[in-house]
Order: structure tokens, then C-alpha cells, then sequence
């Protein structure tokens, strides 16, 4: 068994963002630095915010907003003529770490618009949008079957950093909402992770078995009964899996793997003091949003994981000003309606209010990604004289720019972090050719696509790959000008 | 209780079960293709014999879902009120879900004092008791593992317990042994190995036990019974008649109203979709339906239950589950449904006849025309496409990425329409039409029930006049229709219908859709479904169907 010792600030982290209340009482920290404080520990984090974002990508184009569609792009960047990042509408809660952002735009997922009857099923792009995967079937071929073939990229620099760095978990995810329409987090082929979405049960699961020091007697009684109880699961399942079908086995394959995971999460002792308190039923989305943002920082401070994401479903923001003012609740239908809200659209008189309900909503969203960042990056928790964000890549993105039109074209693609100051930050890049000569041009046509973008990624990580997915990629290798 | 007659069935054509048909395709090549009113599976759909011994499918090894295991739990152990964790109903079981598995054993555990007497004969908290845990491999371990206890397994959970009792106190041990029993192979999955027939291995006979599973789990969601493992053990369960007289039983039993119920609820999106809320979460418009609020829900759903109840579990059939007229009201679904005289308050409740004209069984009442619906308005889309995949099975495929799912309310370009109006106008594209001219005309026979089920000359949200002449399209009893009591006859009277909803059960009997090879099982028990709808009848053949109790090795 190894010991790692693991430390937080509790004051630090009460302290949340914009001065809000947090409502965990958390972590009783020993000192002001990080577990990992030579500064060579890196993670990855992906903020996945489901149903697109404001966009007008129409797919090989960008609308003009002349139509029935609002022709407006608030994701990108209020200056997109500059090379230096200057925040957006949507992003503005971000505001204060523009300088450890990178937008990219002109990204596509070129295998999610390859898949299925026409380019861009939610199911289709969900499975593919972090895996730049192809698609199979859990049983018949119709979108409601698709599923990735191939882990996401969380799970692949999970894999990859088990080799080199230590943690009890190989990641933690979190889920904000229904996703009803998948996850887009795979540990492999048809192997789906939802995520927690209760933050008792998350803390109850990710903070088990640790402890403040030194195990108590009943702690390792309870750790003995544990291990023998995995043990003779192990050996259950072991014998079953020699007597089914192959294709059964896949199943009590990822039984044993999960087993395996609880298994070392028994015998890594950690030692952090875990929160206390955490309310067994929070009392509305945005409290339980931020209450899984905070285990989320917590988890990763605590060194318990090096990956860990979280997605927000398609949800309705009720606490927001002009939620209803559409008539339409947010979510599903309400991305719909910005086909028809545009000067000529049937729904026009409804424009300022779609408009005004769907930028609150998205912002909301980057209020919870913010919270995640505001917490891995404060300067009271250094290692090696970098901030965690600064170890840290975040990837925050979305399976449609415009759910509207279900486009995959130009994802929504935000970082983070830098992986060890990697990365040059504060930047924004398009990749659209011809935006060359006109930012603003509503012309359309990139050669990159998620494909380079997770080379590149794991690249950072130490996985020097040519090539990350399916075969729809237009060129193999990163990204051009992606570490600035 | 009526016997079935075992009736031969020399071929069929091939079914294409539910949700298996690639559907843009079928959608379209649908509309006035004869050769697609065939039936599910439509034009391709080839014909297999029934003359060449036992046929079936092969199949993946099954997990119990959220609901049995808690069920499971529940019955297992006693815990009336056992409240499961386990929640993971993905394919491939998720760390979430073992995590949930090992919290569900070790709470389960926590409350042993209440369990049912036998399980453990002895306080695992107090003196050593050698006995004891051999004692808990018989009694608990044959009862959770659903099958006879193997030397192999008693060796296994003898070492378990050794193992954490070394070093421990007896309770460590027989906490070890408790949980993984509660966590083991036999008990959160279905595994199915059956015996060769006849020297032949490519297709199995289930064992006695197995087939106790598959009954159980088919008709209760839950573990066999001890009369149900006594009869296993008995090796009664070996022949048709051991089966049949079970199942007879067991569709008598309340449990099987449970899962009638639940299956029910499913099938008319009671719970929600992906594109709805349950029926619990919906709002309506305050101004437009000021009635409606979470107490008519409550009423609507204990409507709903009453109705399904009557009208298939007591002695009721298919057709009268979609033509009865009878309802169970208090005050407030009494006004809804305009029923004079009814109940004084919401206190009591009556059966009452409905209004021929307006009312005619399951798809006209109130809680399935309210999740429908949408906050303004009554929905011809969604009620068109439930009606053509829910009770045909035809599937129309993923809607196309211009589809727009926003609910509509009449308000189109300034202009106030109904409802019916600008459907027209949104699904009139190319793109659209080929699928909305198989959706709409069934859906506007429901437009006389708005929002809430309530019956509207004028449509409640525009005041203008309601048209709900329709037609049947793609189907077995193709045709123009006045309204949904014209629609909900003409299902009544459509085999696809039945068939489809005889499949469904086949589903919940296998764990998946039925494959072609299962064809002949599925046709044998839609035969005699099609000729008395009546469900006690169909539990009990698909009970005796080759399908359902043999399997076939995949490899």
C-alpha cells in the first residue's frame, strides 16, 4: 500500500468565485500548496455543455441573418479580427482568466457529420464529439443505437497518465441535468459513462476511504471486508467469464474493470480531510451544478485524479431573467426555435426574447466551468510555482455549434490551461480559410477537425500520435499553430 | 383462465421487430406500397418455416434493470421498503453502477436484523458460530444466487469468508460473504446456459432454474418465488404443462398487475422521453388550463391505473382497452371529461360511462392526450408519431436536422391559425412531407382533446373551430378516419396492432427484440392474441414459446 499525503485549504476554497456562497462545507487543508507541488503532475478536464451554443453555422456556410434564422455568433470572440482573445457575449464569466484561454474556431467533427443519414444527429455527434470515433450499434442501426466505437480522449490520457502518475481514480465525472440525448465520455466501444449526477453519492463514492491520517481500526476492518468481498467477485466473475459468449464477455469484462477501479481505489491511501456536510438532496440545478464543480476541484486537489469531467444537459434555467419569455422552455426545442426567430422567420417577434433567454442560459454554463477554473487555479495552491489550471488543460466544448441546425461544423472549442504553460494562452485562432482577409465573412472551409485538435492534445500529455479516430480526418497531425 | 391451444403454425413471415427496421426508408417507401401493409417488416420481410424444430435467436446475457434489483432485494431479504441506489441501465455497466451494487449490499447489510427469518441463522454480530456460515451459503446463498448452490460454490464463499475473517472478528467474515453473494454474477445478471437437446449443442433447453428466472423477471420483475423455485426444483418447469400452469399463476398474481402497470405507463410515455417531461413535470399555460395543476396529474394517473386494470387485467381484452368507455373519475376528471352527475368532490371516486361520441378507451383519456400535448396546445405531431410506432411498430426513423421540434401553437407570421393550420404549413416541405402524410392525418383525430384531455369543440388555444377528420396511412386498416373514436376502432380491429403489442411482451419476456429466428414462437402467440386479445392468454404463450424457453449458442 502507498501513502499519499494530500493537502488543500479550506478557507481558500470556501471563498468560491465572484464572492458566492459556497455550499459545501469542505476541507479542513493542512497548508497552502497543492498535493503535487513539484509542478510536473499535469491533468485533463473537459467541461461538456450539451445542445450547442449560439451560433450561426448552417453547416457549410454561416448565416447572414437576412432569414429565418438570427445569423449571430456570440461564442466567438468580441474582436475576431485580432489574434488576442478578447472575450465574447457567452464567455464573460471567464472574463477574468482571458489570459489562460484558448479559442479555437473552424474545427469540425468530421466524423460526427460522416455518420448516419445526414451530417449531424445528436446521438451521432454526442458519441463522436470527444472521440472523433466512429460509430456502432447497440443493436439496430438507427441514431437511437449509436454509440462511440472508441474511447474519448478523457479516458485515453487517463490510460496514458496511470502509467506515469499516481491517483486512486482514473477519473471523475460529473453530470449536471439530463443528457437525454447520451453522454459523449467513453471508456471504450459502446462503454458509455454517464457520470455522477448526485453530489452526495459522488462525494460518498470519489471521498471514500479517505482520511485525515492514519487509518482507524474500523476503517481497516471496514478496508478487510472490501478487499475480500472484490476478492471473491473477482473470482465470480473470473469463472463466469470462462463459460459465456464472446460477446458476453465484453460485459463482465467492464464488471471486472470496474472491479479492478474499487480495488485500487482501496489499497492508494489518501490523506486529505474530504468535505463535510454535503447535502444529500440539493434543492435546485444550480446549487447541485455548483456543488459537483466543487467536488470536482476538490477531487482533483486532493490528488484522487488527474482527469475528471463535467457535462451540463440541454437544461431549462429557470432563476434566469427571461426564462419563459420565449414561451419555449430552454432545451431541445427551445435551439429549434433559432431557425425560426430571424427577421423573415414565423417566429420573429420572438427574436429578442430567444436571444435574451438563450446568452443568460449559455452563461450560466460558463458560471459553472468558471467555478471549476476559479478553483484549479488559485494562486493559494501552487505546485512548482504554476497554479493547477496551469498544470492543467481544460477543454471545454459542445456536440453542435448551432443545435438548431445540428451542425458539427466549427464545434465550439475553448481551452483552458496551458499543461505546463505548453500552450500559449490568450490567443484566438481561426481556422476558417477565408476569414483570412474577412473575419466576419459568412463563407465557410477549414481543413482541421477534432481529429488534429486530440492529437494535439495528447500531445501535451507525451503520446506523440500522427493520427486519433476515424479515418474522416482531411489531414493526419495536430493542429496548425496550436501551441502558439 | 382460459388454456391455450397449442395451434400449428407451419410458416411466417419473418418479423421485423420492434425497433429494427432502418426507418427513413421504411417511412417513405411506406406510403402506398401495398406490399408494405404486410405487416412489420414490410416488403422485404421473407417467410420462414415453423416445420423445423425448435427455432430462436440468440441473445446477449442479460442485467436485471434498476427495478428488479431493487424488486430482487426486496424480496429476497424482506425489505418492503428497500429503496435501491443501483440505477445504471447502459449496456456495459458503468464504475458508477458496481459503486451503486456495493453501497446497495453494504446498506442492505446495515438492516439485517430485519430481514426475513432463515436467510442468516444466526446474529452475525455476536459469537463465533461456525455453523452459521455454512448455514448462510445454504439458505441465503441458493435463494440470491437463483440457482442450486454447486460444491465449486460453497468452496468459493467458504474462502471468501475465511478470507476476511482472518485477521477480523466473525462478523467480518460473514459481512464478506453477505455482500458478495449480493454482488455476484448469478445475482445481478441473467446468465443462461441451458442443456443440449438431443446431443445438439447449437440450440439449448433452459434448465428448470433458468426458466424460473425468465418467468419471474417476464411476468414480476422480480426473483422467482418459493413456489416458482419449489416447482424448479421439482423439475416441473422441464415441461409445456409445468410452464403453463406457472404462468397462470403467476399473471394471477398481483405483482404481474405491477408490471402490467409499469409496462403500460412505458408503452404510452407516461414516464417521458427524450423530447417530454414525465406527465408530473409538465405546466400548462395558467390562463388557458387553470384546472390543471399536480393534483389532476395525481387523479389522471390513478384514472389511468384503474382503466388499465379493468380493461386488461380483469377479464378485459386489446379491444376493450381501446373502445371502453368506462371511466374512473372523482370531481375534477368528471368535469374534465364532461361527465353530468359525477362524483360531488375529488374524494370519491365512481365508474362512469363516457360519451360515445368523444370518449373511446386507453388513447382518449386524459393523462396519455396531457403528455401529448405541449404547454399551449394538443400536439397532431407527437400523437401522430406515438400512435404509427407505439401501437403499429412502425418506426419513421430519425426526423431529418431541419425537423423542428418547438411546439406548436398556431402563432405563425402574425397570424393566429389553429393548430392543425400550421402543422400543414411547417411540414409541407419536401423534406418533411413524405413522413407528416403518414403523422398528421393520425394525429388530427385527436384534435378534439386539448392540452389536458379536455374535449374542445374550439380549439382552446386559438378559439377556432376544431377539425379532426384523419386517416390511417401504412398500416393494416389504411382508410379515412372522423375522429380518434373512428382511429381508436380501427386499431382495435388492426392485427399489426395486436401483433405489435404482443411483441412488446415478447421484449420484456427476452430482454430484447425478437429476432427472425424467433418468428415462429412470435407468431404462434400473436395468433391467439390476434383471435381474443386477451393478455393472460398471451403472457401464457409466450411463456411456452420455444423462444422463451430455449436459447441458442452464438458461438
Amino acid at each position: 500500500m502507498r501513502t499519499v499525503k494530500k493537502h488543500s485549504n479550506r478557507r481558500a476554497f470556501l471563498r468560491g468565485m465572484a464572492g458566492s456562497v459556497l455550499l459545501l462545507p469542505l476541507l479542513e487543508y493542512t497548508h497552502g500548496e497543492s498535493w503535487a507541488a513539484d509542478g510536473t503532475h499535469l491533468r485533463f478536464i473537459t467541461g461538456f455543455s450539451h445542445g450547442g451554443t449560439i451560433s450561426n453555422q448552417t453547416g457549410a456556410g454561416k448565416d447572414a441573418g437576412n432569414g429565418a434564422h438570427h445569423g449571430v455568433d456570440l461564442w466567438r470572440p468580441s474582436d475576431p479580427s485580432s489574434s488576442v482573445l478578447q472575450l465574447g457575449p457567452i464567455h464573460q464569466p471567464l472574463k477574468p482568466w482571458e489570459q489562460k484561454l484558448t479559442l479555437f474556431e473552424s474545427i469540425d467533427n468530421r466524423t460526427g457529420k460522416a455518420q448516419g443519414s445526414y451530417a449531424g444527429g445528436h446521438r451521432y455527434c454526442n458519441s463522436t464529439a470527444l472521440t472523433a470515433a466512429d460509430i456502432v450499434y447497440e443493436g439496430s442501426q438507427t441514431e437511437q443505437n449509436a454509440r462511440s466505437s472508441a474511447p474519448s480522449i478523457d479516458q485515453v490520457i487517463s490510460a496514458h497518465l496511470a502509467g506515469t502518475q499516481s491517483a486512486s481514480l482514473p477519473h471523475a465525472t460529473f453530470r449536471v441535468g439530463s443528457t437525454a440525448y447520451g453522454s459523449p465520455y467513453y471508456r471504450g466501444a459502446k462503454d458509455r459513462i454517464n457520470g455522477f449526477d448526485d453530489p452526495l453519492e459522488a462525494f460518498n463514492f470519489i471521498f471514500d476511504g479517505v482520511s485525515t491520517g492514519e487509518p482507524t481500526p474500523e476503517e481497516l476492518r471496514r478496508k478487510a471486508v472490501r478487499q475480500s468481498t472484490l476478492d471473491g467477485l473477482a473470482d465470480d466473475y473470473r469463472r463466469l467469464r470462462q463459460r459465456i459468449s464472446n460477446s458476453d464477455r465484453q460485459v463482465i469484462d467492464a464488471h471486472l474493470d470496474h472491479l479492478s477501479a474499487l480495488e485500487n481505489q482501496l489499497n492508494v491511501q489518501v490523506a486529505c480531510t474530504p468535505p463535510e456536510n454535503v447535502p444529500s438532496n440539493p434543492s435546485g440545478l444550480r446549487e447541485r451544478a455548483d456543488l459537483l464543480a466543487d467536488i470536482l476541484v476538490a477531487t482533483i486537489r486532493c490528488g484522487l485524479t488527474d482527469v475528471a469531467n463535467i457535462q451540463i444537459g440541454d437544461v431549462d434555467t429557470p432563476w434566469t431573467t427571461h426564462a419563459g419569455a420565449s414561451g419555449m422552455g430552454v432545451g431541445h426545442s427551445f435551439g429549434h426555435m433559432a431557425r425560426d426567430i430571424g427577421p423573415n422567420g414565423p417566429k420573429a417577434d420572438k427574436y429578442q426574447a430567444w436571444m435574451d433567454q438563450a446568452l443568460e442560459n449559455r452563461q450560466w454554463r460558463m458560471e459553472v466551468f468558471a467555478r471549476v477554473i476559479a478553483g484549479l487555479d488559485d494562486p493559494n495552491f501552487l505546485e512548482g510555482g504554476n497554479t493547477i489550471l496551469d498544470n492543467s488543460l481544460m477543454l471545454m466544448t459542445s456536440e453542435f455549434s448551432a443545435a438548431s441546425k445540428h451542425s458539427s461544423y466549427n464545434q465550439p472549442i475553448l481551452l483552458a490551461g496551458s499543461a505546463g504553460k505548453q500552450v500559449q494562452t490568450g490567443r484566438y485562432v481561426n481556422y476558417n480559410q477565408h476569414a483570412v482577409n474577412d473575419p466576419n465573412t459568412t463563407q465557410y472551409a477549414s481543413n482541421e477537425s477534432l481529429h488534429n485538435l486530440f492529437v494535439s492534445i495528447l500531445g501535451l500529455y507525451g503520446m506523440d500520435v500522427p493520427h486519433f479516430g476515424s479515418n474522416d480526418a482531411a489531414h493526419t497531425g495536430p493542429l496548425p499553430n496550436f501551441l502558439g | 383462465m382460459k388454456k391455450i391451444e397449442n395451434r400449428a403454425v407451419k410458416s411466417v413471415r419473418r418479423v421485423a421487430p420492434l425497433f429494427m427496421t432502418s426507418m427513413l426508408a421504411a417511412c417513405i417507401g411506406i406510403i402506398g406500397d401495398d406490399a408494405g401493409t404486410d405487416g412489420p417488416g414490410g416488403p422485404d420481410a421473407g417467410t420462414q418455416s415453423c416445420d423445423g424444430g425448435v427455432q430462436v435467436g440468440t441473445r446477449g446475457m442479460r442485467r436485471l434493470t434498476p427495478l428488479q434489483f431493487q424488486n430482487t432485494m426486496r424480496e429476497l431479504l424482506g425489505l418492503d421498503d428497500f429503496v435501491a441506489g443501483f440505477s445504471d441501465r447502459e449496456l456495459l455497466i458503468t464504475e458508477t453502477g458496481v459503486r451503486q451494487l456495493r453501497a446497495d449490499a453494504e446498506y442492505a447489510i446495515t438492516r439485517i436484523d430485519a430481514w426475513k427469518p432463515g436467510l442468516v441463522p444466526c446474529d452475525i454480530y455476536g459469537a463465533e458460530d461456525d455453523a452459521c456460515v455454512d448455514g448462510t451459503i445454504e439458505a441465503l446463498g441458493a435463494r440470491a444466487l437463483r440457482r442450486p448452490i454447486s460444491e465449486e460454490d460453497r468452496v468459493w464463499l467458504r474462502e471468501v469468508y475465511q478470507s476476511a475473517r482472518t485477521g477480523n472478528d466473525f462478523s467480518a467474515g460473514m459481512e464478506a460473504l453477505i455482500g458478495t453473494l449480493l454482488q455476484s454474477s448469478s445475482f445481478v445478471y441473467l446468465p443462461e446456459f441451458g442443456l443440449p437437446v438431443d446431443g445438439h449443442d447449437a440450440v439449448r433447453k433452459l434448465t428448470d432454474h433458468e426458466v424460473a428466472n425468465r418467468l419471474s423477471y417476464f411476468l414480476w420483475d422480480s426473483m422467482p418465488d418459493d413456489a416458482l423455485l419449489a416447482a424448479a426444483e421439482a423439475g416441473e418447469l422441464s415441461s409445456l404443462e409445468g410452464v403453463r400452469a406457472q404462468a397462470e399463476r403467476m399473471a394471477l398474481d398481483p405483482r404481474a398487475e405491477a408490471k402490467l402497470q409499469s409496462v403500460v405507463y412505458g408503452w404510452l410515455e407516461i414516464d417521458g422521453t427524450i423530447i417530454h417531461e414525465p406527465i408530473e413535470a409538465l405546466s400548462r399555460d395558467e390562463a388557458l388550463y387553470p384546472e390543471f395543476d399536480a393534483q389532476l396529474v395525481e387523479d389522471m394517473k390513478t384514472e389511468l391505473r384503474a382503466f388499465v386494470r379493468r380493461a386488461l387485467f380483469e377479464d378485459g381484452s386489446f379491444e376493450e382497452l381501446l373502445t371502453s368507455r368506462e371511466a374512473y373519475v372523482n370531481k375534477s376528471l368528471a368535469d374534465l371529461y364532461g361527465v353530468e352527475n359525477g362524483p360531488a368532490d375529488d374524494a370519491t371516486w365512481t365508474w362512469v360511462t363516457l360519451d360515445a361520441e368523444r370518449y373511446s378507451g386507453l388513447l382518449t383519456r386524459a393523462a396519455f392526450m396531457t403528455v401529448q400535448a405541449s404547454r399551449m396546445a394538443q400536439s397532431p405531431i407527437r400523437r401522430g408519431v406515438w400512435v404509427y410506432e407505439q401501437a403499429f411498430c412502425s418506426e419513421l426513423g430519425t426526423p431529418p436536422p431541419n425537423a423542428n421540434d418547438v411546439p406548436v401553437d398556431g402563432q405563425h407570421d402574425g397570424e393566429q391559425l389553429t393548430v392543425r393550420e400550421e402543422v400543414e404549413i411547417i411540414t409541407a416541405g419536401d423534406g418533411c412531407s413524405s413522413c407528416h402524410s403518414i403523422i398528421n392525418p393520425i394525429g388530427y383525430a385527436f384534435e378534439h382533446y386539448d392540452a389536458i384531455g379536455r374535449w374542445q369543440e374550439n380549439e382552446v388555444s386559438s378559439g377556432l373551430p376544431i377539425d379532426s377528420a384523419g386517416a390511417l396511412k401504412g398500416t393494416d386498416v389504411d382508410g379515412d378516419v372522423a375522429d380518434a373514436v373512428a382511429l381508436s376502432a380501427r386499431l382495435a380491429d388492426s392485427g399489426r396492432a395486436k401483433d405489435c403489442f404482443a411483441e412488446r411482451w415478447f421484449v420484456q419476456a427476452l430482454g430484447a427484440a425478437p429476432s427472425k429466428e424467433d418468428s415462429c414462437s412470435v407468431a404462434q402467440a400473436e395468433l391467439g392474441f390476434a383471435e381474443r386479445g386477451d393478455l393472460t392468454d398471451l403472457f401464457v404463450a409466450i411463456a411456452v414459446s420455444d423462444a422463451f424457453r430455449y436459447l441458442a449458442t452464438p458461438d
